[in-house]
């Protein structure tokens, strides 16, 4: 700008500053109004707003729009209901952030240890009154759910479905190389070897950017009455039972059952080789039948539970559930969350969820037990599956670190691998997982 | 400008005997000025505070959004957090884990490797694109254009079509190795394979960068030097290192550091491709804090990796422009 004057010179210096000053003071003001308003995750209080509920992508968009209908429907107290899908993608990295800054919502799906995770950092309220409000309301949890959400003495979250891993097979692809369906660990390596003549897998995994391979293993560790941690919740990978899976899951991989190539495997690529006719038989989650074409779905089918050399049976799942947080009032969140459990029947019934419901009302209903696959896998996988706390009945938030973490994904690598016997690579697992449990 | 104070205008002739006075460490008020002078200083004071007030905010705002990460992940280094919350001090303790961690040093030699190929596999591909292009092939303009892709393209998707390539025994790749009588490849399943095909990668998604570089430097070489060398009785190779290398080498250098500190920073080219395996073979120490604060929710280990990266690579820069500078390239 050009001056003239002194004094328009002097008043424009002044100006200037006082300008930028009054800026900046408006801006703290702001900031100041800002930080006093309600919260961005919901209603604080009763008397109108918004509940927020955050729900990390459970299904396709169908599921989305509905979840978002369905939430958007709910109103109480002159309050509504406030959907935002939040990608899994950095899930964890949002909901910290949120925590952090107080702008956490007032109830969430999620990660299914990440409850335990804040509860243990004072950022969720126990979920006590609303399990008790569905019991009151004569609802009915499914087995052993309710106590893997125990901790500290209260329940952190709501258990509202199960996603389950599940031995899945290719009945055409048996059929091909005359195998019959597995019903035990002797009758998976004769269907698999039989598979591998054919060039088909005959026990599918995943190790690489997917943690499908650490869970298919794992499950087979339960399915031999193993795990990563004994019943008080200790880190014990050395036991006889994992010791036995192991040596069986090096074996497969030794003959080629498992193929080398999944060490580098993402979901993608699994997909692919089961869509594509190259895999005939592996554990996976109870959507896999999703990725097949219509003319495809009679083709592929659950296996009923197989037994381990020991004996016993059982497989590995998440018991996912829905965490109210502490940044908005707990009658709120508590009222909010009540009546979602009530109406998620929807997600079944009109089929956008594969997973397990965790309320026995939603399995009972028709439409669920009108598809076989779905009513085998709630009978039959359900009731053995263990999460990764393994032995213990309760998890904690010591779990959240290995859902994923690299001491998983590096036994699954290495059994892939055949880096070593089983006993080292267990012992290069206990030590990892050693280091990131904090007990 | 017009120079004016309060007392009105100035006369012509006290402006050149101030500056006359003006200069460096010199003292503007000191007893005895005449008092014309004094009020000059004053107002030059006034000056440089008010330039001082409209600069600061913006150093204020710059020293916010670099120096206050730098600072809150040296304060969670020393701490044992989680994302939420900063947790308790636990001294140089996450330093001392790291440092005694093969896996870190494992990473570090990933990373070493991963930046020198990255860095130089780039710099000659695109250099000797960058030569071929302007020695005039007919149709450069879109060969320019086509050579710019891999860069351009997300990588998330070049991520993707590389892992479909490659990836299984029945990705294209790997059956074209097989028909050309090399077996089944596994080119991300082999610790070593996988570590080539991401660098491999890398040099792919990066030598176009090298390459824009290289071309924007050579453009600048005046081409009465090579007409000049050519009189001389020069060959090509000895016009290439003699003449264009130096000509380009100032280019050349920062193009360097700054591929250095893309490669070392490079997350999603690894995680994408490999997520660091197999059995860690492909984790660089980026990856490396990645898993640690993400998956394993070691917060003050992760972030105390992610913090001795920025120091080395501070260092690492900042020697490398002195020895820039140091050797007077222009």
């Amino acid at each position: 700008m050009f001056l003239s004057s002194a004094a328009s010179a002097q008043l424009s210096r002044r100006g200037l500053l006082g300008l930028g000053l009054g800026a900046a003071g408006a801006l703290g003001l702001s900031g100041c109004s800002r930080a006093t308003t309600s919260p961005a995750g919901g209603a604080s209080g009763s008397g109108g707003g918004a509940v927020s509920f955050w729900d990390t992508v459970w299904g396709s968009d169908a599921y989305v729009n509905r979840a978002k209908q369905l939430v958007e429907g709910y109103s109480a107290d002159g309050m509504t209901g406030a959907y935002q899908s939040v990608p899994w993608a950095s899930y964890y990295q949002t909901f910290s952030s949120a925590v952090a800054s107080n702008t956490a919502p007032a109830a969430s799906s999620g990660g299914g240890y990440q409850a335990f995770q804040f509860y243990d950092q004072d950022a969720v309220t126990p979920a006590d009154e609303v399990i008790k409000a569905l019991q009151d309301a004569g609802e009915e949890f499914g087995p052993g759910l309710l106590e893997s959400m125990q901790y500290d003495g209260v329940y952190v979250g709501v258990p509202w479905q199960v996603d389950i891993r599940v031995l899945w097979y290719r009945q055409s692809l048996l059929e091909q190389v005359g195998a019959a369906v597995p019903t035990d660990w002797d009758t998976l390596r004769d269907a698999g070897l039989k598979l591998k003549q054919a060039g088909i897998v005959g026990f599918s995994v995943g190790a690489g950017t997917t943690t499908q391979g650490t869970q298919a293993f794992l499950a087979m560790l339960i399915n031999n009455g193993g795990g990563w941690f004994d019943a008080e919740g200790n880190v014990d990978c050395l036991t006889e039972n994992n010791i036995q899976a192991t040596e069986y899951l090096l074996s497969l991989a030794k003959d080629g059952i498992i193929t080398p190539a999944a060490v580098s495997y993402s979901t993608d690529n699994i997909t692919s080789e089961w869509t594509s006719g190259k895999a005939a038989i592996g554990f996976n989650s109870p959507t896999l039948a999703q990725e097949f074409g219509a003319d495809q779905q009679e083709d592929i089918l659950v296996a009923s539970p197989i037994t381990g050399p020991t004996g016993k049976t059982g497989t590995m799942r998440f018991v996912n559930n829905l965490m109210m947080y502490k940044s908005v009032d707990a009658e709120v969140s508590q009222a909010f969350l009540t009546w979602y459990m009530q109406n998620i029947k929807a997600y079944w019934t009109e089929g956008l969820l594969s997973s397990i419901p965790a309320l026995q009302s939603i399995i009972d209903t028709p439409e669920y037990q009108g598809d076989a696959r779905a009513k085998k896998i709630a009978e039959e996988w359900n009731p053995i599956g263990g999460t990764y706390a393994s032995l213990s009945t309760t998890a904690g938030p010591q779990m959240a670190a290995v859902d994923g973490g690299q001491p998983t994904a590096v036994w699954a690598q290495q059994i892939v691998q055949q880096s070593g016997d089983a006993r080292s690579i267990l012992e290069t697992l206990q030590t990892g997982l050693e280091g990131i449990v904090k007990k | 400008m017009t120079t004016s104070g309060p007392a009105g205008a100035i006369a012509p002739g006290v402006i050149e005997s101030v500056t006359r006075h003006e200069h460096p460490g010199g003292d503007h008020s000191q007893p005895g000025l005449p008092g014309g002078m004094r009020r000059t200083s004053s107002r030059v004071r006034r000056e440089r505070i008010t330039m001082a007030s409209l600069v600061l905010p913006s150093i204020i705002l710059v020293v916010l959004i670099n120096a206050y990460p730098v600072f809150y992940a040296a304060v969670q280094s020393v701490h044992d957090g989680t994302l939420t919350s900063t947790g308790d001090f636990v001294g140089l303790d996450n330093f001392t884990a790291i440092l005694t961690s093969p896996d870190f040093w494992a990473s570090a030699r990933f990373t070493l490797v991963f930046t020198v190929v990255g860095v130089f596999g780039s710099w000659a591909v695109g250099l000797a694109l960058a030569l071929g292009l302007k020695a005039g092939v007919p149709g450069r303009s879109t060969f320019r254009v086509l050579l710019l892709l891999p860069w351009v393209v997300p990588i998330v998707v070049s991520a993707t079509s590389w892992s479909w390539m490659v990836a299984t025994p029945s990705s294209p790749v790997p059956q074209l190795a097989e028909a050309l009588g090399f077996g089944q490849v596994l080119f991300l399943a082999d610790p070593l394979l996988a570590q080539i095909t991401v660098c491999v990668f890398k040099v792919w998604v990066s030598f176009p960068f090298m390459m824009l570089m290289t071309s924007a430097a050579l453009e600048s070489v005046d081409d009465n030097v090579y007409q000049a060398a050519r009189m001389d009785g020069a060959n090509r190779w000895q016009t290439f290192t003699q003449i264009t290398l130096p000509m380009i080498a100032r280019s050349t250098y920062i193009s360097w550091i700054l591929m250095a500190i893309f490669c070392v920073n490079d997350f999603p080219t690894i995680f994408l491709l490999t997520g660091g395996g197999p059995v860690n073979a492909t984790t660089s120490l980026v990856v490396f804090a990645y898993k640690l604060v993400f998956t394993n929710f070691q917060t003050g280990i992760g972030v105390a990796v992610a913090f001795l990266m920025t120091v080395g690579l501070v260092i690492v820069s900042t020697i490398l422009y002195r020895q820039i500078r140091k050797a007077g390239i222009e």
